[in-house]
């Protein structure tokens, strides 16, 4: 069975093309400060941990257990907040996220038990992120763009909410110092309920990406058809191989590199100093990842970006452990460190069209959580058996070598067009 | 466009003022003392 081509043209809706892109810019704008609001918020928990511990007779483990199930929830909700929001639109989607977020946060305040905690923290939150994350955003944003603005639009918003990641540590933490981690909290809920009235500039209608102008009924495949095609498709499971991967990596890095460079002999101003590289340098990495995503074929970027990851890991771990080797490891890793995202979901949407984007792109961060929550348990298990990371560091370099031989093969052209082609053959 | 060149010089400045703060910000005693709480940040 053969379908039509995905439009490659914005989702217009009956207007003039100067509106349509009047319209896109704005819902790149608050696309761009949701993900700053949801990733930035979330960002800064880690900060909570000992204050809340220590008040309410908590060991570590609660306030951990708290966020391993929150980072578990988002993952596996977010196929469906992506179905949900290519079928009733992104805006309304957003707007229960948001509602769901602000609401965890503001039950966060309370003085609570370790099973509320980990209802707000863990199971409110981790869904409200689901319903306002990059998935949600890049679907919207690339039904409303022009295929040729698609990267560059996933690349500016990542790179504002890697902005707000990289921010909100040294705010929230002398908040908390000044008012206390209740009042700290509900600030962070007042902060997260912005993303209500932001939600506005994403409303989509129903099947909004299906209906090109004039068509009186979606075009594309439906919801079940899609899943069906991409877990049918071998460039689906590399992409989503490869980001599993990038979630190791990442978390692995982010939850044992301070404890690693403290194993090292550094002080512990030099993890400090490489975080906030890291940080730093991922505003530039994720903008330049849509900048070249839009000129270059994006699965050789990636190749790229895996390669660079695995040889500045080897080098890091081969090296004589200095401050200044672990700054360039956090320059290095930081250009590379969420660059994958806007690669990867562009991916998605030229190979499977973006009717469907929020939902597949939501399947293959699925695959980058279990990445994550490996890269952080493994990391844990081998320091505790071994007295040392460096089998982590060795597996890490291995997956990303791989990472890179997984995505080199991936093809960029659309599905339906190759289907088209293989029905005229 | 003078004008325009002076505010993107500005806006450049501005910008790179507010991320340098930031940056200090994570290299200040309290944020070093909070490294052990930033490893569940992530």
């Amino acid at each position: 069975m053969t379908r039509e081509a995905p439009t490659q043209q914005a989702p217009a809706r009956g207007a003039p093309a100067g509106d349509r892109w009047a319209t896109a810019r704005l819902m790149l704008v608050a696309g761009s400060l949701i993900l700053a609001i949801s990733l930035g918020v979330r960002h800064s928990f880690g900060l909570f941990l000992t204050p809340m511990s220590l008040d309410s007779g908590w060991g570590r483990e609660t306030f951990a257990f708290a966020m391993a199930v929150q980072n578990l929830v988002w993952g596996v909700a977010q196929p469906v907040a992506g179905l949900l929001s290519d079928r009733h639109g992104a805006g309304r989607v957003i707007l229960g996220g948001g509602v769901l977020y602000a609401a965890g946060l503001a039950v966060m305040a309370l003085p609570q038990e370790a099973t509320l905690f980990t209802l707000s923290a863990g199971v409110l939150i981790g869904l409200g992120l689901s319903g306002c994350s990059f998935p949600i955003i890049f679907g919207a944003i690339s039904r409303a763009v022009p295929a040729d603005r698609r990267s560059l639009a996933m690349g500016i918003s990542m790179s504002v909410g890697s902005f707000g990641q990289f921010a909100m540590l040294p705010l929230v933490l002398p908040l908390i110092g000044g008012i206390g981690w209740s009042s700290t909290l509900l600030v962070l809920a007042t902060l997260a309920a912005l993303i209500l009235p932001l939600s506005l500039a994403l409303a989509e209608g129903r099947d909004a990406a299906a209906r090109p102008v004039g068509a009186p009924e979606p075009t594309g495949p439906t919801a079940r058809q899609a899943i069906g095609e991409a877990l049918g498709s071998r460039d689906f499971w590399l992409l989503s191989l490869g980001f599993f991967v990038c979630g190791f990596q990442v978390v692995f890095i982010a939850v044992h590199l301070p404890a690693y460079l403290q194993d090292q002999g550094l002080p512990p101003t030099v993890a400090t100093t490489v975080l906030a590289l890291i940080g730093l340098l991922n505003i530039a990495g994720t903008y330049l990842a849509g900048v070249w995503g839009g000129r270059h074929r994006k699965p050789m970027l990636l190749v790229g970006i895996y390669l660079a990851r695995a040889a500045a890991i080897a080098a890091f771990v081969m090296l004589p452990a200095t401050p200044w080797s672990a700054y360039a490891f956090g320059v290095t890793m930081g250009l590379f460190w969420l660059s994958t995202v806007p690669l990867t979901n562009e991916i998605v949407a030229a190979v499977f069209g973006v009717r469907n984007m929020a939902m597949l792109g939501g399947v293959v961060f699925l695959a980058h959580q279990i990445g994550s929550f490996l890269g952080g348990w493994l990391g844990g298990i081998a320091h505790d058996r071994t007295g040392s990371y460096d089998a982590v560091w060795w597996i890490a370099i291995a997956l990303s070598v791989a990472a890179a031989a997984l995505n080199a093969p991936i093809r960029e052209t659309p599905l339906a067009r190759r289907q088209a082609a293989g029905a005229a053959a | 466009m003078t004008g325009r060149v002076v505010g993107a010089i500005a806006l450049g400045l501005l910008a790179s003022l507010m991320l340098v703060s930031l940056f200090l910000g994570y290299t200040n005693p309290v944020m070093t003392l909070s490294l052990d709480r930033l490893s569940v940040c992530f």
